[in-house]
């Protein structure tokens, strides 16, 4: 409690402090569009994953970000990661569990779990070798590695954005690969995943934009991608206001009846074309608020 | 969850942004064209002429023909606008009787980052171009680090008054 009390007075004072690049209309999709050099920004992002085939589930992962241009064309950002799970009977078969749980042996796998922790720390580095503005796309390279007592995580990004219509037209795609490390209380799981993300949004009038974005997830068994465990779409529209002093983006995104299985176990955990498990929930949710100080 | 989202949404939104208007069009006629008796010019474009300011200055943003005023020097006083990173940017720009930039002031900016676009170093180097310019950031005009989008926009916007006077003004 006391530590879910500290990460919101910290959250506070960075709010406090008193947005804009690394601003993106965007809940998922990176664009190229990076914080100027000597510019500071202070992010805070939450992402909920609430409902899977049965029974409650909510799972937030929030992320407290400090974020520098050091160049005009090099940001860099510093995490603090953290979550709320609250699961109950949601699994296929009616046990506990889903993405964020992480039951013990002894917990009784149909009773309630509920959980706040700081999960890891991380930093992100964005590298734009093309600029949208000036060069014909934009394009940058990013790079993340997270850690944490049961984590530890690479991702790695190719942002490219193209813009239209005095730029308030923003078409934008990631790939983006992640390979992660987290070790539960009853198994140790090594897995890795590739997302082609994109999306589109316009700037309707002044200070607002609105538009949709898409995903294609696909998880791997190890280190590599070469045991493919399932793929996933997930679909869905976002919204964006942007001023002076400050941005907020919310999005959602619906995962859609298109999911693939690859073995018996992932097939175990499709209920009407959506797949559940330890992964992924109904729906997802995104607000992000901006504050350059 | 609906809570937490509108909690987050509250703290947002009680940042309020703050309109910058450094100038009004009625200060920036007297500061840029001292002393000088203007007179708006009755202008109506026709979308063939519209087509081709869009097409030699790449701005989509309506051109409003009814912010142009001319002294009896022959010289021009236009106001115009065009897309901010968040809002509008709006700028005037004055014309020598031969259609050359003669000054241009930003009258607004709203924006986090940039407002170095306003200072007389940076809008110098437009000074003198006409529209034989191509007015095209990394050529002939340097952008402003942290705010291209700004400098962009503001380069384009020139581009399409100075083809607003060959189009219309310069036309017999």
């Amino acid at each position: 409690m006391l530590q879910f009390r500290g990460l919101v007075s910290l959250g506070l004072f960075a709010f406090a402090l008193s947005a804009q690049a690394g601003e993106s209309p965007f809940g998922w999709i990176y664009t190229a569009d990076l914080t100027p050099k000597g510019a500071r920004e202070y992010e805070h992002k939450s992402f909920l994953q609430n409902g899977q085939s049965k029974g409650e589930y909510s799972y937030w992962k929030h992320a407290e970000e400090i974020e520098f241009g050091v160049t005009d064309n090099l940001q860099v950002s510093f995490y603090l990661n953290w979550s709320q799970v609250n699961a109950s009977k949601n699994g296929v078969n009616g046990e506990t569990g889903g993405p964020g749980t992480d039951l013990s042996a002894s917990d009784n796998p149909f009773g309630r779990f509920r959980q706040t922790r700081v999960d890891t720390v991380s930093s992100e580095i964005i590298y734009r070798l093309m600029n949208p503005y000036t060069d014909s796309f934009g394009l940058a390279l990013y790079l993340e590695p997270e850690i944490g007592p049961k984590e530890r995580e690479l991702e790695w990004r190719v942002i490219l954005q193209k813009n239209y219509i005095d730029d308030r037209l923003t078409l934008a795609t990631n790939i983006t690969g992640v390979h992660e490390r987290e070790e539960g209380a009853m198994e140790l799981e090594k897995a890795s995943m590739l997302d082609l993300t994109f999306g589109g949004s316009y700037r309707f009038i002044n200070n607002w934009s609105a538009g949709l974005e898409a995903r294609n997830h696909q998880e791997f068994l190890g280190y590599g991608y070469q045991s493919k465990e399932h793929s996933a779409w997930f679909l869905g529209p976002n919204i964006h206001y942007g001023s002076q002093k400050f941005w907020v983006t919310a999005a959602w995104r619906h995962q859609m009846p298109w999911v693939k299985g690859y073995s018996q176990d992932q097939r175990d955990e499709i209920v009407s074309g959506r797949i559940y498990g330890d992964e992924h929930a109904r729906n997802e949710f995104m607000v992000k608020v901006g504050v350059p100080f | 969850m609906l809570r937490h989202l509108l909690f987050l949404c509250l703290v947002g939104l009680s940042f309020h942004a703050s309109a910058v208007d450094y100038m009004t069009e009625e200060q920036a006629q007297a500061a840029m064209m001292p002393n000088l008796v203007l007179s708006k010019v009755a202008v109506k474009l026709d979308p063939a002429q519209r087509n081709q300011m869009e097409d030699r200055s790449g701005v989509h943003e309506p051109f409003d023909e009814h912010r142009v005023w001319k002294a009896s020097t022959g010289q021009y006083f236009i106001v115009d606008e065009v897309v901010g990173k968040h809002e509008k940017i709006k700028y005037a720009v004055s014309l020598e009787a031969n259609g050359a930039v003669k000054q241009i002031e930003v009258l607004t900016y709203r924006e986090s980052y940039g407002s170095e676009v306003r200072r007389p170093e940076w809008l110098s180097q437009f000074f003198g171009k006409t529209s034989k310019d191509t007015l095209k950031l990394g050529a002939d005009i340097q952008g402003i680090s942290g705010a291209t989008l700004s400098s962009k926009h503001i380069a384009q916007g020139v581009k399409r008054i100075l083809a607003f006077y060959d189009l219309v003004l310069a036309q017999p």
